[in-house]
């Protein structure tokens, strides 16, 4: 070929495959689009009889699509699903028997234990959004698979069917991997309820960080000490833990958990002397989320802390304590430190929630304190 | 001309081979990072269904969002921005408006929208600022589950890197996303560019989104509801444009683990590394690249393990310019921005210790993306000087114009096509015919007058002339909000 030839040769492949582009381009337009009419047109009557279904108006809505064919049941599936994660009751059990006679969850409990990662990984979704008991061992099982998606998928999955007795191997997922993500362990490990508080206690002790993280943030998430000694437990691990992110998040916890324990730890956690200003800091906000008002007089001395984030915090928590604390905002927002500009802060908050309940009308004239500058 | 002396003909032979390869290399990269992109959509597409989106709405655990918005002379489109940030699905967030001393209506536009009083706050400038701080307002009415869910800023003019620093110096929340006053996200948009933090928390330091044309679509309370392909042809060429370069170029680069720039329009990053890092460079034009780079730099430098990336999924509207002055001043701006970062952390290029960034993505840039307009625009005189003086033929300038342009022509069409199978969101059938067209316009005659401007860019940047925020005529998204009758409010104590 010479050098005409060749110019040739390669602009016609390019126009070709130019050409090829255009008409992927149109012909995954055409099938998008058949694909879709189809799929609506397959699903109209069904759905209408899902609704029916739900609501309780159609008795033998059921046993209809439980008997669709697959072609509609696979355009009708994702509509289901999103249901399914909508409602509760009755109508849930409702849809989970519908899943069940239309054989979603045998197949996907054998789809649990085939080697393509795409296929396991749905079908753990599937059987965690279904609370499918029956696919607990494998689930189980595949906190330990090699991909760490797939421990993932199965951790979240595990968590929906809330069955306590995988508490332990679920904890055990940030032994096994520590990149694994202790607020999703902990988000999880919240969803089996009060029933894995002993497991969460006894992860208060492991010598992970990570364990000690995800154990106490799931404590936090349940918001009340499921089993005794859990406040105290809490309270140790603020005043003593090795973790700086672990006692930040006991402080955080101690603040839902509410008991005289939770004060008097977070009260000691103020000091400048004992904790990093992070910890500090969560425990003076743990004080708000408390809500004791022996806490009022503690804060208002907080307010002119040096640290930026402990000052701010105490008066932020002052605004959660009701009237004394927002009388305590008052009578310190005046002056010219750096405690009074913190409460002038927080006060007008107060102030601008007042203005909203009571309109612009009974707004008393204001008196005006300009940004205040704190230098680092 | 053939009496043209051999020492020339051969100059400009060599010159001109050059060229050939060059352009077949940048064209093949392009394609590359294309196809790479269309793999990590499609990986990441498969995913959605079991990546525990929802639960990641429901988990109290998922980090709460400082979003910063920085306005300059924003009046056309601020309100609607915000009204689309407000709107987002998120369970906890916070929006910080900064106008950075803006002389249109910009702030009396959100003083009447949001019903505006002054507030006290105590400002701890962490990071330094120079547009002293004037006020700081909150909305009277409810915006948001909090009382300070909407926080409006108003400043001196220091330029937009200043305005953000102030901005991150107000966030409370410990995550930052960085959005333009000019954009509107898609209302799943900030839940899935925060996800890879979820997902690994330990590692990943900043996440970008994708930011698409939002002119010729129709905007209802702030939302995007009908994408389609804008009217005029300069925003037209620029939807194939961002596709290709900005859009499957970035996801193809996050792939490689070598992501170096997240757009200003979009971007979420963890506020105290922001603090350490001493936030953006308001001397640097590029601000929202120059600190990617600055955040490779210091993360390498401290030889952390850690990953920047761009997620597939999220959208970002922005519009685009519609004449050829903002155009202009846009892209030599950003081609100014370009050269200031690099010529900034030229030291990490060719080092051991910058892995990939400094090994292969920086040295990326300066070859295909900092020297493309001045080869660019070379080809245009080389190829012809060269036939002229007989040191090419016609069937080697054929050559060169297949390899320049009908390659390019055929990535972008490449990159539509992606766009197509991944990810459409424009669904008329006359879009396609557009995209087809704008694709060929994009690379003969746009691409060269986009050349001529970035070059003016270097000169600007070598010559270190002034610049400061970049100038775009707004349309606005939709019509703009009935102006109510101004009215007073006390300040706050």
């Amino acid at each position: 070929v010479d050098g005409g030839g060749a110019v040739i040769l390669v602009l016609s492949i390019l126009a070709a495959i130019a050409l090829g582009t255009i008409v992927i381009t149109l012909i995954t337009r055409v099938v998008r689009l058949r694909r879709t009419r189809r799929r609506d047109r397959l699903v109209a009557g069904p759905r209408k009889r899902l609704v029916a279904l739900l609501v309780g108006g159609d008795d033998g809505g059921l046993d209809q699509l439980a008997g669709l064919s697959p072609a509609q049941w696979r355009a009708l599936e994702p509509i289901a699903v999103t249901m399914l994660e909508k409602v509760s009751g009755n109508a849930r059990h409702t849809l989970a028997l519908l899943f069940e006679r239309q054989g979603v969850i045998a197949r996907a409990l054998a789809d649990l234990r085939r080697s393509r990662f795409y296929n396991r990984a749905n079908a753990a979704e599937t059987l965690g959004t279904l609370h499918c008991r029956a696919a607990l061992p494998d689930l189980g099982s595949l906190l330990n698979a090699s991909n760490e998606e797939m421990r993932v998928v199965a951790l979240r999955a595990l968590g929906r069917i809330g069955d306590p007795a995988y508490a332990e191997a679920m904890l055990d997922t940030l032994v096994h991997d520590p990149t694994t993500p202790a607020s999703l362990v902990a988000y999880t490990l919240h969803q089996l309820g009060q029933q894995a508080s002993p497991t969460l206690l006894h992860g208060m002790d492991h010598p992970s960080p990570q364990v000690r993280l995800a154990a106490i943030t799931a404590v936090q998430l349940l918001g009340a000490p499921g089993s005794p000694g859990v406040c105290t437990r809490v309270a140790h691990a603020l005043r003593t833990d090795e973790s700086t992110a672990v006692r930040q998040r006991a402080a955080e916890a101690l603040g839902r958990l509410g008991t005289q324990v939770a004060l008097v730890a977070l009260l000691d956690a103020t000091s400048a002397t004992t904790q990093t200003p992070a910890v500090r800091a969560a425990a003076v906000s743990g004080l708000g989320t408390l809500g004791a008002r022996a806490a009022v007089a503690p804060l208002c001395v907080l307010l002119g802390d040096d640290e930026y984030s402990v000052a701010h915090a105490a008066a932020r928590s002052l605004l959660r304590l009701g009237p004394e604390g927002r009388t305590a905002l008052r009578d310190r927002s005046t002056g010219a430190d750096r405690a009074a500009a913190h409460a002038a802060e927080a006060f007008a908050i107060t102030t601008l929630g007042d203005r909203r309940l009571e309109g612009p009308a009974t707004i008393p004239t204001a008196r005006r304190i300009p940004v205040l500058h704190e230098s680092t | 001309m053939n009496t043209a002396p051999e020492w020339l003909r051969d100059v400009l032979g060599t010159a001109n081979q050059s060229l050939l390869w060059y352009f077949l290399a940048v064209n093949t990269i392009q394609l590359a990072l294309c196809l790479l992109a269309a793999r990590t959509i499609v990986r990441h597409r498969r995913r959605v269904p079991f990546a525990g989106g929802d639960d990641a709405y429901r988990n109290s655990l998922t980090p709460p969002v400082t979003v910063l918005m920085p306005a300059y002379n924003e009046g056309m489109c601020v309100v609607q921005a915000i009204h689309a940030v407000l709107a987002l699905h998120y369970p906890r967030f916070e929006v910080i408006v900064i106008d950075d001393g803006s002389t249109d209506d910009t702030f009396e536009q959100l003083r009447l929208a949001f019903d505006l009083v002054e507030v006290p706050r105590v400002y701890q400038p962490t990071i330094p600022t120079r547009g002293a701080l004037r006020s700081i307002h909150l909305p009277a009415t409810p915006v948001g589950s909090e009382p300070d869910t909407l926080l409006v800023v108003r400043k001196d003019n220091g330029g937009k890197a200043d305005a953000l620093n102030t901005g991150i110096n107000l966030a409370t929340h410990p995550m930052v996303c960085m959005v333009d006053a000019d954009s509107m996200l898609d209302p799943d948009a900030l839940l899935q560019v925060v996800k890879p933090f979820l997902d690994d928390p330990l590692t990943v330091v900043a996440t970008g989104g994708i930011v698409r044309v939002a002119n010729g679509g129709t905007t209802i309370a702030g939302r995007l509801i009908d994408v389609r392909m804008p009217r005029k042809w300069l925003p037209r060429i620029q939807v194939v444009e961002y596709l290709r370069a900005f859009i499957l170029s970035r996801i193809g680069w996050s792939s490689l683990g070598g992501l170096l720039i997240i757009s200003g329009a979009f971007g979420m990053f963890e506020r105290d590394l922001l603090k350490e890092i001493g936030g953006l460079n308001p001397d640097c034009i590029g601000e929202d690249a120059e600190l990617v780079v600055r955040l490779h730099r210091a993360m390498r430098d401290r030889r952390a393990d850690y990953r920047v990336t761009f997620v597939a999924e999220p959208v970002c509207w922005s519009e685009v310019p519609a004449t050829f002055r903002v155009l202009a001043a846009q892209r030599r701006r950003w081609h100014r921005g370009l050269f200031e970062i690099i010529s900034r952390h030229l030291a990490m290029v060719g080092r051991s210790r910058y892995g990939r960034i400094g090994l292969v993505v920086m040295p990326y840039f300066i070859l295909f993306e900092l020297l493309a307009p001045v080869v660019e625009l070379s080809a245009l005189i080389l190829l012809p000087v060269g036939i002229l003086v007989g040191a090419v033929d016609l069937t080697f300038a054929w050559q060169l114009a297949t390899a320049a342009y009908g390659y390019a022509i055929v990535v972008t069409l490449a990159a539509t096509t992606t766009e197509e199978l991944c990810f459409p969101r424009y669904h008329r059938w006359s879009d396609i015919g557009a995209m087809v067209v704008a694709a060929v316009i994009e690379n003969i005659g746009y691409r060269q007058l986009v050349a001529a401007w970035q070059v003016v860019g270097i000169v600007d940047a070598i010559r270190k002339r002034q610049s400061g925020w970049g100038t775009m005529t707004r349309t606005g998204f939709g019509k703009p909000a009935a102006r109510s009758r101004p009215r007073h409010r006390a300040p706050l104590p």
